[in-house]
């Protein structure tokens, strides 16, 4: 398998964000005009018109110095019309190829397009990026463009690049030589860095390519390698394509509030097909569904189930989303619903053939939303201990399975397995000399033939959630003469006994 | 030589056909999968563990050592990569004394019942909502498989409640566990699966271990196998075989006694 060879184009946009606001405003062709940035009265300039420039004026420049300048107009900056015109030329060279990658800077918009296997359909690399400028100027936005084999040499020639509307196309090879006789500007050099290449006298790439590597190295570290490589226009890149958001999102009003869940579930299941079925085109499956219910005087009702692995079974989004708003129902009547799904790759899992066998993650889900339903929502789960010293120190997460690898269950010896009673049962103790001799536990009288402690615990008194305990191990005889061990606990300054567990 | 005794063979077999079929043939024996317990003794006593794919029965009074066992049981089930499931009826388990036992936390899917509708507790004195929702629960684990073992814990349970639960549940329980390989246990005070447990297991009332002074060192259990439904009768033997032991005794130790 051969290698293609890699071609890019760069589309370097200069002053965006006062080109931005000039494209919509055409009575400000041909004046110099500046936008300005922050509160008044301390705003600044941010970006400056090619004329404004002409005439002096700076960035950074503050509105008092501006005025001094008649003729220039001062604009806002403006968010939202830089964002539109943001995604016109993304549009504009989205109609090239899929493949952009968006490098924007605070005030230019820069962005790369993978223009290999391009040419039959648009002729060669300089027709293209001439043709790509023809559709920007339409947009009234002037940018300029580079073709090189390489990425990072494709964005220095577009910044060096000072007129307008121009293509700069580098042969494959010629990287070196063409990069040479541009400032060091049009590399993003930190503050540091460019204080330090002017203190050596380098102004231009061609100076910086041709400093020897190691030294370099060891004097900017592997920075300084990069930018060497990058002025030399042999810095490797991964490209990295911007993906358009993919919106899931169905909604759905009614003309009369509704009350039935079976009549919303109704609803839910043809906008969950059209949700599955936008999904499936791009061979995606759904990773959650947040359903949202305007109700009728009441806030939202949002709801979002999230099973254990994307699936695009609508059978059983449907049965959990049942589920979920059983146990959750909305309390008023519903007046629309809307869906909104997160897409995900589907759900794949590798079995080994050795592999223990574990409940199939989409029944399992089902499963425990159905047990869920029966016991309570906090109810199910896996039980994960705290880091903490006191007793019971535990909460319950949602259950799911993992890949575990069989290991030998490790040697320890067998424990006295702890029953705890939640909540704990009051029982009447009877002392002597200080320790318990009898008790009664749920109208039985027990006598204790052993007893250890008193083991006193402490804890968590910097907080409200202070604890402290007395607490008794007892080996106790029934009246049937069975064995009978439990742990007894009472507060310290307390006469009041508990049964806290049972040894079983 | 052989074909001459396989030809004898099938001519008294035919002879025989009318009165006693396949005569000379040994009966396919099924291989019962078993699942070992973790403590040897019982282990030794039961040939191996617990079987596979059925109801397994522990069935004893407070202190008898059946939530140890079943700890024990499920530490060896969830290392070898395996998912358990503990249906906690009466809201007794202690995560901390199941790990220190070696139970993997996170393939245990725990379930506690005891809250209905609204977030109210169910007084322990009127248990059969909990009981209700137990054994739904246990149906649906079942039907979903996959997992290896359940633990139907009802152990403090006072035995006249488990007892009024219909047979014909256990006995779906029996073919759903069969036809998903698991192992379902029920802890009990008192046998109520009936026919449908394979292995009944009855825990003896302890003996504690008096072995140190100043704190609680263990305790010294014992079990009977009341019953199992299948032994091994590979071969019938002419003479009556010495018969097996139906006791076994261990002891746990606990951790803060210290290694001995």
């Amino acid at each position: 398998m051969t290698k293609t060879a890699e071609m890019y184009l760069c589309v370097y946009v200069p002053e965006f964000l006062a080109q931005a606001l000039s494209r919509l405003r055409p009575e400000l062709d041909g004046e110099p005009c500046v936008v300005m940035e922050g509160e008044p009265p301390s705003e600044q300039v941010c970006s400056i018109h090619r004329r404004a420039r002409a005439l002096g004026v700076q960035h950074g420049m503050s509105r008092v110095e501006v005025e001094a300048f008649p003729a220039v107009t001062m604009l806002a900056r403006s968010e939202r019309e830089e964002e539109a015109a943001r995604s016109a030329l993304l549009d504009c060279v989205g109609s090239f190829t899929p493949r952009v990658e968006d490098c924007s800077e605070p005030n230019a918009f820069l962005c790369v397009l993978d223009i290999v296997g391009t040419e039959k359909l648009f002729g060669p690399p300089a027709t293209l990026a001439q043709t790509l400028l023809n559709r920007a100027r339409d947009l009234r936005i002037h940018a300029c463009a580079a073709v090189s084999g390489n990425f990072h040499a494709a964005i220095a020639l577009a910044k060096g690049i000072t007129s307008p509307a121009r293509v700069e196309v580098m042969a494959a090879g010629d990287e070196s030589a063409v990069l040479a006789p541009l400032p060091l500007g049009v590399l993003n050099l930190s503050t540091e860095q460019a204080e330090t290449f002017a203190r050596w006298g380098i102004r231009t790439l061609g100076m910086l390519a041709a400093l020897p590597e190691v030294e370099l190295i060891a004097r900017m570290g592997q920075q300084g390698k990069r930018l060497r490589q990058s002025a030399r226009g042999h810095l490797p890149h991964l490209f990295r394509p911007a993906e358009a958001p993919f919106p899931l999102r169905e909604t759905m009003e009614f003309d009369a509030p509704v009350e039935s869940l079976d009549a919303l579930l109704f609803a839910v299941n043809r906008m969950l097909e059209q949700l599955i079925l936008r999904a499936n085109a791009r061979i995606l499956a759904l990773v959650s569904v947040s359903l949202t219910l305007r109700l009728h005087r009441r806030a939202n009702h949002v709801r979002t189930v999230r099973p254990a692995l994307p699936t695009d079974d609508r059978q059983l989004w449907l049965k959990l989303l049942h589920l979920d708003l059983e146990a959750h129902p909305p309390q008023a009547a519903i007046l629309a619903v809307t869906l909104e799904a997160e897409p995900g790759r589907t759900g794949k899992v590798q079995l080994g053939l050795f592999a223990p066998q574990t409940p199939e993650p989409s029944r399992l889900d089902l499963t425990l939303a159905r047990i869920r339903a029966i016991v309570g929502e906090e109810q199910v789960g896996r039980p994960v201990l705290k880091d903490a010293q006191r007793p019971g120190a535990f909460h319950v997460e949602p259950f799911r399975i993992r890949p575990a690898r069989p290991s030998d269950a490790p040697h320890t010896a067998i424990r006295p397995a702890l029953r705890r009673l939640r909540p704990r049962e009051t029982i009447s103790v009877a002392l002597e000399d200080n320790r318990p001799a009898a008790f009664v536990f749920r109208e039985r009288c027990y006598t204790i033939e052993s007893a250890y402690g008193p083991w006193f615990g402490d804890g968590d008194w910097w907080s409200a959630t202070r604890w402290s305990s007395e607490q008794w191990d007892l080996i106790a005889r029934s009246p049937q003469n069975s064995l009978f061990c439990c742990c007894i606990e009472r507060e310290p300054a307390s006469t009041a006994w508990t049964m806290a567990a049972l040894y079983d | 030589m052989k074909p001459a005794a396989a030809a004898l063979r099938l001519q008294i077999e035919s002879a025989l056909a009318d009165r006693i079929p396949s005569a000379l043939t040994p009966a396919q024996r099924a291989i019962r999968p078993i699942a070992s317990t973790g403590v040897a003794e019982v282990d030794t006593l039961l040939a191996g563990g617990l079987p596979v794919g059925t109801i397994t029965e522990m069935t004893g009074p407070e202190s008898s050592g059946r939530t140890s066992l079943a700890y024990s049981f499920l530490a060896k089930t969830t290392h070898a990569g395996n998912v358990a499931a503990w249906i906690d009826v009466t809201d007794a388990l202690d995560p901390e004394s199941a790990a220190a036992a070696g139970v993997e936390l996170s393939q245990l899917l725990w379930v506690r019942c005891g809250t209905v509708a609204g977030h109210a507790r169910v007084h322990r004195s009127k248990p059969w909502p909990r009981i209700e929702q137990g054994l739904r629960v246990a149906d649906l684990l079942l039907q979903a498989g996959g997992f290896r073992a359940i633990v139907l814990d009802m152990a403090s349970l006072d035995p006249e409640y488990p007892s009024r639960v219909p047979l014909a549940t256990w006995f779906r329980y029996r073919a759903a566990a069969e036809r998903t390989q698991t192992c379902l246990l029920l802890l009990t005070q008192h046998p109520c699966a009936k026919s449908s447990a394979d292995l009944l297991l009855r825990f003896r009332s302890a003996s504690a271990r008096n072995s140190e002074a100043t704190v609680f060192a263990g305790v010294e259990y014992a079990l009977e196998v009341e019953r199992r439904r299948f032994t091994d009768p590979s071969v019938i033997p002419m003479r009556k075989p010495p018969q097996s032991a139906h006791m076994a005794e261990w002891r746990s130790r606990a951790a803060w006694a210290g290694p001995r």
